[in-house]
């Protein structure tokens, strides 16, 4: 390999980066405007939702349950005087839930309370049987009716998570302030901790996350048009006849376009410091080291699509469908790996996304996690090196290549 | 000329395509010595770029490689297979450069050869001097810069330096190619299609450099091209036709061959393409078909296939100097037999266009003043003329001049800065949707849609232009027999030959029997055959009162138009009728100036203009 | 008068089946059609789904007594959880953590069934991965509601003390009887489904409709077009016909395939449904129109559609809800976006058959939507053309 030879090649590419606006566009503007959607559009902290309450039996108790519903942060509560109301509002999408108090709830816990101040005097006696008695009365219980919006899953599992949530609260409270209710003591509270995030945003874990997805696309699309676009222009046929070996074409190659990817991150690694003020835990080397290997296999990637198809539409479909696609929905961004299916669950050991999610999320949040950082780098740099050995093996010498 | 450079010995090249294999080129062998320079000359297709291709080592000759046998792995044998090159007994034996063979000795032949592709191989988006930089580097060579300002001021573009590529004009990008080329000092120049896309005042520029090198230096050079008049400068000539080699010679001794076949006649008084189109079907009927007849100027030059023909004819006639073009007509209408000539016989295609109203003066086109400026550039500066029924009228010029914007602001695809058109009568901004339902258009490149077929692109005019029912079906029916397109009813309209791309193309434009039509470079890359047949189609169109508007850059072209508009760098230099052009450039040293000759002059004459009153 | 009607019939027949072929015997634009969204259908509705299973946690039990071994037997007895690995102290709960082995960890503390049998409130930590957010939160609902059953069912924590409380009092406490509608199990398919035709049958004809337009541009047909006496409204036309019938057919796929293949109900009128979907397209349509209006060859009108697709799928309420969406300017931005209208027309009326009101009340939106791009559309021909 010859040193100027690659030193001229790598010159004329960064020229033409300069030179081409839409390479910047693609390099700087885009993966901004992503980041911008990423960060603001897919938000799973659900703030607020809008819920529907019916009262149906109007006491005391059951205003202050109403009380405990408002105060949670998690609530919006709007009142309805009637289920179907609540039914039509539910199904145009106006509340994603509802809560009914039918009307005899607080007879029923009325007669409740009771049956458990028998009950615990029996237990004072240690009656057995007593107890049993008591048991096969034939009680109602105060119940509260929670009908959720199945059409959309993940919010019904938070409305009802909430609800209850807040019934909870209700019953706390009254525990400490008057015994006669519910004299039962609490059983096990679980206490929530969220290490590494402990606020808990989704956006500290889809920023960085959306690193790999944007950088997947963005390394592919960079690249993918480049050596087509050299056989287009009719300039491979003139490097072919010159005395420019394969070896030093893609080397040069490489060189120009991580020295743009890179700059790229870079960017973005600034704009989710500093802009969207996302804390960064980890190493900044050990961030560079993985997403050297990372670049190295998107561009790769890309070099591959570019040099299969000279036919830009096929170059950008494959860059769409086997890039760009499996990253955004296997890459366990978004969508939980553990969930699904087990040959998809195999599949996802395939996508170099994967790992860049789980390397940079863990940098950002956790900090710098060697077992991590060093498995991905070596799965990363080893998809990286296939996608050389691949590129390197298909770059033609000649126009026919028998 | 001294030493071989260059032997071929029946070299055949084979490519594999949807339809099957393909041959491009078929048992060629010819040889090249050192310093010799040579035009490759052939229709688009008809296997020039193949050839060079080939002589550069970018494909291999069939005798080479098993070409079947190892494409057969696909992709993954392609990464994990092992090339299995059977070795033939002529292995390396087809093409020698110097004793090298491309196929085995790759990097010896690419220290010989210079190659210029189409489209010249220029990085667009880097300066001149980083082209040439780069282009050094590339080929191991350390130019200091003062070799490479020599090269520069040798090719006169010491002064763009650091432009960039891709704000050249079309003839300064061909001598940066030819720089890039010449830039390790190469034994053997392939320059592939050099002249596309480049007035003719560089075309003749870049001849004469090309000429001085071959003498300095002793290079060897093989310039392919499509144009015949362009080939005639040349020493020697190589003629290919769809993949064969029909000629290798001098072009001035083949022309020779055709002394005393080839004659002007005229007859007073009367229309010319009438005239020409009942000698053509006479002579036919007699069984004594002429081998070309082409309208020039004042005159028509009929070509007769011997002297016996010639001698029985029944029009006083002079005779004509001959050219290299006649030479390969004969050549290739022996090969196909006989031209048929008789494409107007049936006129019914072409009648009932002169029925539709007359406008005043039978002035059909109209454009008075039209200008077009985009930003700072103008592409159009007052362009006027008037067209009268029936007329052929040419707008000639080299690319970018301001033909197309011209004849789109005609059509009212462009909408004119200043200055109106007038379609028989209706003027473009008052009525468009009237005054296009007159136009017939056919667009460059003969834009069809390309993966309908043909009946179904022909359907698809027919209906878009309120044909239905019978009638629809009648003039459908009509226009495949007359054009000959049968047998590819149902191909897809991109995979026609060229020739019948065009065919299709003017069917589609004048299925509703346009009183105008609007051809847009309609002859680019066509073989001479079909350019003939062609023009004899526009001529018949023409006599039934069809008014037809032209643009081309063939300067021979030119001459079969009644009148033509000389378009440069957006103006019309002058209109006038052919053989009036030419008279005025006429002078002692040149007395029988051709079109491009003319054209040249034209162009000079101007540009001194400008300089003037630059000065003043 | 008749003769004139005909003509023009003529004209717009030859302009449909023209485009219709261009389509259809172009490979490259076939291949678009159908492979691609039933692709995506079956990777979506397996891939795609928020909900968290097979989770493996880690448990730091520094109480090892039967109640919290009863306790975690309820843990791993449960359908959510398949693997609890036991660590020995914090630091070896941490590595698991932070090498994402494990999801959360349970820590159960030594004074835990001292607590619990003294009803002192016994406490368990619950330690989640904060880098999945949405996950863990979920992770931690399940294990909240585990622990507030199996305290009900074991008040005192004593069941192997007496065996006859094993099944004391269920009573005491509020029930809280939660019921889904539209989607009684909640299944994510069927929300993932029902907004994939709208999704995917976009893709398809936003592309299909800007590269149609850009293909002709390179190849100079679309002057052809202009030329000919075609209004340019009559152009129009054309390319919105078959880019919409080409995506009301993939909306039949999918939602065929929504009935046979997953089974799931279809609650509305499938008329209204239809004649939503082509509202919908329409407007997809002039907006692929639109992109390519602004562009010269199809790979700019490739690179378009991206820039269009990507936030219209984000902003739509498909990927997160809409009402999420922080900075409230950019949820006022989503009024734009025909998806957003459409996926809730496409789930209102498959699952839950809303009202003739309700799809209006979101096709008017698209309405407007439409009339505008294709209006731009019209425009941008006409200034093409003068």
């Amino acid at each position: 390999m010859n040193k100027d030879v690659v030193f001229a090649l790598v010159k004329k590419e960064l020229y033409q980066i300069i030179r081409d606006f839409s390479s910047i566009l693609i390099a700087f503007i885009l993966p901004v405007i992503l980041l911008f959607l990423f960060g603001f559009g897919i938000n799973f902290d659900t703030n607020t939702v809008k819920i529907g309450v019916i009262i149906e039996d109007k006491t005391p108790t059951t205003l202050e349950i109403l009380d405990a519903m408002r105060f949670s942060r998690f609530l919006n509560v709007y009142m309805f005087e009637s289920r179907k109301e609540a039914a039509k509002a539910l199904q145009k999408g106006a509340i994603r839930g509802f809560a009914v108090i039918p009307n005899d709830f607080t007879k029923n816990l009325k007669a409740m309370q009771k049956k458990s101040q028998q009950a615990n005097g029996a237990m004072n006696v240690s009656s057995v049987q007593h107890i049993q008695n008591i048991n096969t009365q034939a009680v109602k219980l105060p119940e509260i009716q929670v009908i959720t919006d199945g059409s959309e899953p993940n919010t019904a599992k938070f409305v009802a998570a909430y609800i209850q949530g807040a019934v909870q609260t209700y019953k706390t409270i009254n525990n400490e302030n008057s015994p006669k209710y519910n004299s039962k003591p609490p059983g096990i509270s679980v206490i929530q901790r969220f290490w590494y995030n402990p606020a808990l945003k989704s956006t500290y874990f889809v920023l960085p996350g959306s690193l790999a997805i944007i950088m997947t696309m963005i390394g592919t699309v960079l690249t993918a048009l480049v050596i087509a676009r050299e056989w287009e222009r009719g300039t491979m046929e003139a490097l072919l006849t010159t005395k420019v070996t394969k070896g030093e074409f893609l080397t040069a190659k490489y060189i120009a376009y991580f020295i743009l990817a890179m700059a790229s991150i870079a960017f973005c690694l600034f704009v989710i410091i500093f802009v969207f003020r996302v804390p960064f835990q980890g190493s900044i080397t050990a961030f560079i080291i993985v997403s050297a290997f990372f670049m190295l296999g998107a561009l790769g990637f890309g070099f591959l699509v570019s040099t299969i198809s000279k036919d830009q539409f096929i170059a950008s479909q494959i860059a769409g469908v086997v890039g760009f696609m499996p990253a955004m929905m296997l890459s366990g961004l978004i969508y939980e790996i553990n969930s699904m299916p087990a040959f998809l669950r195999l599949l996802t050991l395939f996508i170099p996304a994967r790992y860049y999610v789980s390397s940079i999320s863990s940098l950002f949040l956790s900090g710098t996690i060697m077992y991590t950082i060093v498995r991905d780098s070596i799965l990363l740099g080893l998809f990286a090196l296939l996608m050389f050995v691949l590129v390197y093996k298909i770059t033609p010498q000649r126009f026919d290549d028998c | 000329m001294g030493d071989i450079l260059i032997q071929v010995n029946n070299l055949t090249k084979t490519f594999e395509t949807k339809e099957g294999l393909k041959t491009a080129l078929k048992d060629i062998s010819l040889t090249l010595g050192m310093g010799e320079m040579a035009a490759l000359v052939g229709p688009d297709g008809s296997g020039k770029t193949t050839f060079l291709r080939l002589l550069a080592g970018l494909l291999l000759p069939d005798s080479d490689c098993n070409y079947l046998k190892n494409n057969k792995g696909g992709f993954i044998k392609k990464i994990f297979g092992t090339k299995e090159i059977v070795k033939p007994e002529n292995f390396c034996k087809t093409i020698l450069i110097d004793n090298f063979c491309p196929t085995n000795d790759l990097e010896d032949v690419k220290n010989i050869i210079g190659y210029m592709p189409q489209k010249f191989g220029l990085y667009e988006d880097l300066s001149v001097i980083e082209n040439l930089n780069l282009y050094s580097a590339l080929n191991n060579q350390k130019n200091n810069a003062k070799e490479i300002d020599t090269l520069l001021d040798f090719a006169g573009l010491i002064d763009f330096k650091d432009r960039l590529a891709g704000n050249l004009s079309g003839g300064m990008k061909q001598k940066l190619g030819l720089c890039c080329t010449l830039i390790f000092k190469p034994q053997l120049l392939l320059l592939d299609e050099p002249s596309v896309g480049v007035d003719p005042l560089s075309r003749r520029e870049l001849m004469k450099i090309v000429e001085k090198l071959v003498k300095e230096n002793n290079i060897a050079v093989i310039w392919s091209t499509s144009y015949l008049d362009e080939a005639e400068n040349f020493e020697r000539v190589f003629f290919f036709s769809e993949g064969e080699k029909l000629y290798d010679g001098s072009p001035k001794s083949a022309a020779e061959s055709m002394k005393g076949l080839v004659f002007l006649a005229k007859k007073e008084g009367e229309n010319l393409r009438g005239l020409l189109r009942n000698i053509l079907k006479d002579l036919q009927k007699e069984g004594k078909p002429l081998v070309d007849g082409i309208i020039e100027g004042d005159n028509i030059r009929l070509v007769f296939q011997n002297r016996h023909f010639a001698d029985e004819f029944f029009l006083p006639k002079v005779e004509a100097n001959p050219r290299f073009e006649d030479f390969v007509i004969y050549t290739l209408k022996s090969r196909l037999k006989a031209l048929d000539g008789n494409f107007s016989s049936d006129n019914t295609l072409f009648n009932n266009v002169s029925d539709v109203r007359a406008p005043e003066n039978d002035i059909t086109i109209r454009a008075e003043g039209l200008t077009k400026v985009y930003g700072k550039f103008t592409a159009a500066d007052k362009i006027s003329f008037e067209i009268k029924k029936g007329e052929i009228f040419g707008l000639l010029g080299p690319n970018g001049a301001g033909k197309s914007t011209t004849f789109k602001m005609l059509c009212g695809l462009v909408r004119p800065t200043s200055g109106e058109c007038a379609i028989m009568g209706v003027k473009m901004d008052e009525n468009p949707v009237l005054a296009r339902s007159f136009l017939g258009y056919m667009a460059q490149k003969f834009s069809l849609f390309g993966n309908l077929s043909v009946l179904q692109n022909l359907d698809f005019f027919a209906g878009v232009y309120g044909l239905f029912g019978f009638e629809k079906t009648k003039r459908i029916k009509l226009l495949i027999d007359f054009f000959d397109l049968g047998q590819f009813r149902d191909t897809n309209a991109e995979d026609l030959p060229l020739g019948y791309k065009q065919r299709l193309a003017l069917s589609c434009a004048i299925v509703h029997k346009p009183p105008v039509l609007f051809l847009d470079e309609p002859t680019s890359g066509v073989d001479l055959i079909s350019r003939r047949e062609f023009w004899s189609q526009i001529n018949s169109l023409s006599e039934n009162g069809t008014t037809i508007l032209i643009t081309t850059h063939f300067m021979d072209e030119a001459q079969y138009c009644d009148r033509i508009s000389l378009i440069f760098k957006g103006k019309s230099l002058i209109t006038a009728a052919p053989d009036e052009l030419k008279n005025s450039v006429k002078t002692e040293e040149n007395p029988d100036p051709t079109m491009e000759d003319a054209f040249i002059e034209l162009i000079s004459r101007e540009n001194n203009k400008t300089m003037v009153s630059k000065d003043e | 008068m008749l003769n004139n009607i005909k003509i023009r019939f003529a004209r717009l027949f030859a302009l449909i089946i023209k485009e219709f072929y261009s389509v259809w015997r172009d490979p490259k634009s076939r291949s678009l059609l159908f492979l691609p969204p039933i692709m995506q259908l079956f990777l979506f509705s397996h891939a795609a789904t928020l909900d968290i299973e097979n989770i493996e946690i880690a448990v730091l039990n520094e109480d090892s007594t039967p109640i919290s071994r009863e306790f975690l037997n309820c843990v791993s007895s449960s359908k959510y959880f398949k693997k609890i690995t036991y660590v020995n102290n914090l630091k070896e709960l941490k590595d698991n953590l932070d090498r994402e082995k494990v999801r959360g960890a349970l820590y159960i503390k030594n004074d835990f069934t001292k607590n619990y049998q003294k009803k002192k409130g016994a406490e368990i930590e619950v330690i989640l991965d904060g880098r999945h957010t949405n996950g863990s939160q979920i992770i931690g609902n399940y294990l909240s509601e585990i622990a507030l059953n199996f305290s009900a069912e074991n008040p005192n924590g004593i069941a192997s003390v007496n065996p006859n409380l094993a099944k004391p009092l269920k009573g005491g406490d509020i029930q809280i009887r939660t019921r889904n509608w539209y989607n009684p199990n909640l299944y994510y398919h069927w929300f993932i489904i029902s907004s994939l035709v709208g999704i995917l049958s976009m893709s398809m004809v936003v592309l299909l409709s800007a590269l149609s337009l850009a293909r002709e541009k390179e190849s100079g047909t679309f002057d052809e077009l202009l030329v000919s006496p075609l209004k340019p409204s009559e152009i129009l036309f054309g390319k919105l016909v078959i880019p919409l019938f080409f995506g009301v057919i993939d909306g039949i796929i999918i939602l065929l395939a929504a009935k046979y293949a997953f089974s799931m109900p279809f609650e509305g009128n499938i008329f209204l449904y239809f004649f939503a979907l082509i509202i919908f397209l329409m407007s997809v349509v002039g907006i692929g129109l639109f992109i390519s209006s602004l562009c010269k060859t199809q790979q700019q009108a490739m690179l378009g559609v991206f820039v269009f697709m990507f936030p219209a799928m984000i902003l739509s309420g498909y990927s997160a809800p809409v009402e999420n969406i922080t900075p409230q300017f950019l949820q006022n931005l989503t009024i734009i976006n025909p998806l957003r209208f459409f996926l809730v027309i496409s789930k209102g009326i498959i699952l839950k058959n809303i009202n003739f009101c309700d799809v209006m009340l979101n096709l008017i939106p698209i309405i407007f939507i439409t009339i505008f791009t294709l209006l731009t559309a019209n425009f941008s021909f006409k200034r093409r053309l003068e």
